[in-house]
């Protein structure tokens, strides 16, 4: 069983081997997967230093000059401190590099809040051409490295190092969501991604029968497929590790305004409004802090499950 | 040589005079920044840049001191992209060629915008001209200012490490941002040491000299002795509009109403 991070770089070591001509850019991060890579294709593997803006510069001009680049950096910085490149040359320029970044949320929390990408799914989804892909399993991983070659759009991938093993068969990238649970009509809708749509997923092995889980891997999604099912919801809540403003829960909120779906929506996602206070030593203790772990939220779909409407 | 050094003089001229033609119709540019590297541009363009615009296999352009990349224009219609009547007709508000793209004309690779881009994107051209073994050169203007970029020294550091000899980078050294004289805000010098710290072949010279531009560019093409190579170019800003020449605060400067007839008697 591999992390989505490193069962990304093993099937990017496979393609390589069979002939593909990848190249990786690093900001000064490894990974134990990236071993084999480094040691049988050097030549392959080249170091920007802890430079996240030429991280970018350099991946763009690589791949005007004829290379498939996986840029890859420790998140949020790549997105946060290099947004203008991003912006210019991923969105604007529509290069096709992929960026793989390290850190989704809240998962490397103990480093404080300086290594916490919270913001950068809001920051992110403003842009025009960039697909975003949140692996929450292998599969999604694998499949996004064997299609690296083949890509025209860029692509930024966010790594939760928490997240490992196999849970899909196959996606299906041009929708951008998987259900989980209740097919068709549900009480209770749960739009997640990322460690989430992992960790609940027990909760829906014994509840599927009036709940489903939407599993947003991808956005931008396809988003009138994402309305009808949400149309099907009797309720919704959205659970993120990003900050709730402009946030999935946020983005859930538009589309269902843009296609008239008017249904009750709770979000539960991290809300800095008084402050950071010193919250940022690990996951756990966030979470219980800003209402998001684990427990609590499955009291609050119980609660749904139980009466309905809205709850806290 | 193709063109005497009088002939790309009298081209120099006549993109200048060009340039003002289609930017003073157009309302909007950068006349002072596009002037200062006119004489740059006139030698790459004519002179030195290899292969057939377009191909892979072609020389690689990267303004990255994006707001000179308008004497573009006059240069592609001087090389026979665009006829005058096409050029006249789409450098309009809203025409197709009032914004230039990336690869939307086959002769430069990127034009920057947001400043200190250019320089790393040229590093990542090069470097994968060295990966293939192709033989391109990859070009890249930068401005003087433009340095204050920390994304600058990033991507110094890159080319110098990687021994990019086939990236060759032209500063142009007019000494003037928006608002000041570099020295005056916070001083460059020395840029030549500072280049030279990053390892790369250091080259300074007059920019506006036909002469030291095409011998210097021709020998440093040819140089493949493990460094990138930095030029130097000391330039005015504005060249060859004597009223704009170390004028701060001319940076947005295009000449309007009574201005504009000013300009085209005054131009050298």
């Amino acid at each position: 069983m591999a992390s989505v991070r490193d069962a990304f770089f093993t099937e990017v070591y496979n393609q390589v081997k069979k002939g593909e001509n990848i190249y990786i850019v690093t900001a000064d991060l490894g990974a134990p997967s990236l071993d084999d890579f480094r040691r049988d294709f050097p030549d392959r593997y080249i170091s920007s230093g802890i430079a996240e803006q030429n991280l970018i510069q350099i991946s763009a001009g690589m791949t005007w000059g004829g290379c498939s680049v996986i840029a890859y950096g420790l998140n949020p910085f790549p997105v946060t401190r290099a947004f203008d490149q991003i912006r210019c040359l991923m969105a604007e320029l529509n290069v096709p590099l992929t960026l793989c970044v390290l850190n989704a949320g809240l998962c490397s929390a103990e480093c404080g809040y300086t290594h916490m990408p919270i913001e950068d799914m809001a920051m992110l989804r403003t842009l025009s051409n960039i697909e975003i892909y949140n692996p929450s399993d292998e599969t999604i991983s694998r499949k996004l490295a064997r299609e690296t070659v083949h890509t025209s759009k860029p692509r930024i991938i966010r790594f939760d190092k928490s997240i490992s093993g196999i849970k899909y068969d196959d996606v299906d990238f041009n929708k951008g969501f998987t259900i989980q649970g209740k097919a068709g009509k549900a009480k209770l809708g749960i739009v997640t991604n990322g460690c989430y749509s992992r960790e609940l997923s027990d909760f829906f092995s014994k509840n599927s029968d009036c709940v489903k889980l939407i599993d947003l891997f991808k956005l931008p999604v396809n988003e009138s497929l994402l309305a009808k099912e949400l149309s099907d919801c009797g309720s919704i809540i959205s659970v993120e590790e990003n900050v709730k403003r402009g946030g999935l829960g946020s983005m859930i909120l538009e589309i269902m305004s843009d296609y008239g779906v008017n249904k009750s929506v709770k979000r539960f996602g991290l809300d800095f409004t008084k402050g950071y206070y010193d919250v940022f030593t690990n996951r756990s203790y966030i979470r219980q802090s800003q209402g998001i772990d684990t427990d609590h939220l499955l009291g609050v779909i119980s609660g749904y499950m139980a009466e309905g409407g809205n709850q806290t | 040589m193709r063109y005497s050094v009088s002939e790309l003089e009298g081209k120099a001229y006549n993109y200048r005079r060009r340039f003002l033609e289609l930017f003073t119709n157009l309302g909007f540019g950068h006349v002072t920044s596009a002037f200062s590297w006119t004489e740059i541009a006139t030698v790459l363009y004519n002179e030195i840049m290899c292969g057939r615009a377009g191909e892979l296999n072609s020389d690689k352009m990267v303004i990255s001191k994006g707001h000179g990349a308008g004497m573009l224009f006059p240069i592609f219609e001087d090389l026979g992209y665009f006829s005058k009547e096409e050029m006249d007709a789409t450098v309009s508000i809203g025409g197709r060629n009032s914004k230039l793209r990336r690869l939307f004309y086959p002769a430069f690779d990127f034009y920057g915008g947001s400043l200190g881009m250019g320089l790393g994107c040229a590093c990542g051209l090069a470097k994968a001209a060295k990966l293939s073994r192709a033989t391109w050169n990859v070009f890249c203007i930068v401005g003087d200012a433009e340095c204050y970029e920390g994304s600058i020294w990033e991507a110094a550091a890159f080319g110098g490490f990687q021994n990019l000899d086939n990236l060759i980078v032209i500063i142009d050294r007019n000494r003037l941002g928006c608002s000041d004289f570099t020295e005056r805000m916070l001083a460059m010098e020395s840029m030549n040491e500072k280049w030279k710290a990053f390892n790369w072949d250091v080259t300074e010279l007059d920019g506006h000299s036909i002469t030291e531009l095409y011998d210097v560019l021709k020998v440093k093409t040819a140089e493949k002795q493990g460094k990138p190579h930095c030029i130097i170019a000391r330039t005015n800003k504005g060249q060859g509009l004597e009223y704009l020449i170390d004028k701060p605060l001319m940076h947005g400067y295009m000449p309007k109403g009574q201005d504009i007839e000013k300009a085209f008697q005054s131009l050298k």
